[in-house]
């Protein structure tokens, strides 16, 4: 998939830049066919596999990509990309309720079709924002803000 | 855990008022991040990037802000757009 095909995430939202490829990047990029493992947190589990399976087999330093990671590197290049998982999977789920068709609850119970519909209503079709704030296990907050037009 | 978060945003403000670009910016920038965590995922998107941007413009890549770069700009929304999520 090409940058070209990107597109915004949501109504209203940018689309996210492109950054360079990193370190960590090319730990995951190394794994190629393998990235929707780095889609969710069991990614970097796999990761800690395949890097665990290559270092018991040599004492040399491990080729992932154009990265090298010599003993001592590889648990905090693991411990980093697991905390940079789960601030993406956060920043996820809030990209995902605005989605058309996503819901959380059951098969059935719920179409998803609420807050994309509501986000669409308050942001095409009248210039405003719809911001959400939440906690796990408290209500959610949602600020409609509308632009004011002098009659 | 409100502790830490208030001394981290406090220090955050010294930081922003003294105008420094520093690695220590870049971790408590990360810090709050992972305080915030999962509570603002809106505010929690605005500090990790910050915290990435600044990360590459120093080339700071211990801690997890520079691997933020791929996650942020890369692979999330190709997973997106692909409806893989």
């Amino acid at each position: 998939m090409s940058p070209a095909e990107f597109r915004p995430l949501r109504s209203g939202a940018q689309p996210h830049r492109r950054g360079p490829l990193n370190d960590l990047g090319i730990v995951y990029a190394y794994l190629g066919d393998e990235e929707r493992a780095l889609a969710d947190h069991h990614g970097s589990l796999r990761i800690r596999e395949e890097i665990g399976s290559r270092q018991s087999q040599s004492t040399t330093p491990i080729h992932l990509g154009n990265l090298y990671l010599r003993q001592g590197e590889i648990e905090p290049a693991l411990d980093n990309l697991h905390r940079a998982l789960a601030i993406a999977e956060a920043i996820k789920v809030w990209e995902k309720i605005f989605e058309p068709f996503f819901t959380t609850k059951p098969t059935g119970n719920g179409t998803g079709l609420g807050l994309s519909l509501g986000d669409d209503i308050v942001t095409k079709g009248h210039g405003g924002t719809l911001v959400v704030e939440s906690k796990p296990g408290e209500d959610a907050t949602f600020v409609i803000t509308l632009p004011v037009k002098t009659l | 855990m409100q502790d830490t978060r208030n001394a981290l945003e406090a220090r955050l403000d010294a930081l922003n008022r003294a105008g420094e670009e520093t690695t220590e910016k870049v971790d408590v920038l990360i810090g709050i991040v992972e305080a915030l965590l999962p509570n603002n995922p809106q505010r929690t998107e605005r500090l990790a990037q910050e915290a990435y941007d600044l990360a590459v413009r120093l080339s700071y890549q211990q801690g997890p802000a520079y691997g933020l770069g791929f996650l942020l700009n890369g692979i999330g929304t190709a997973y997106h757009n692909m409806g893989a999520y």
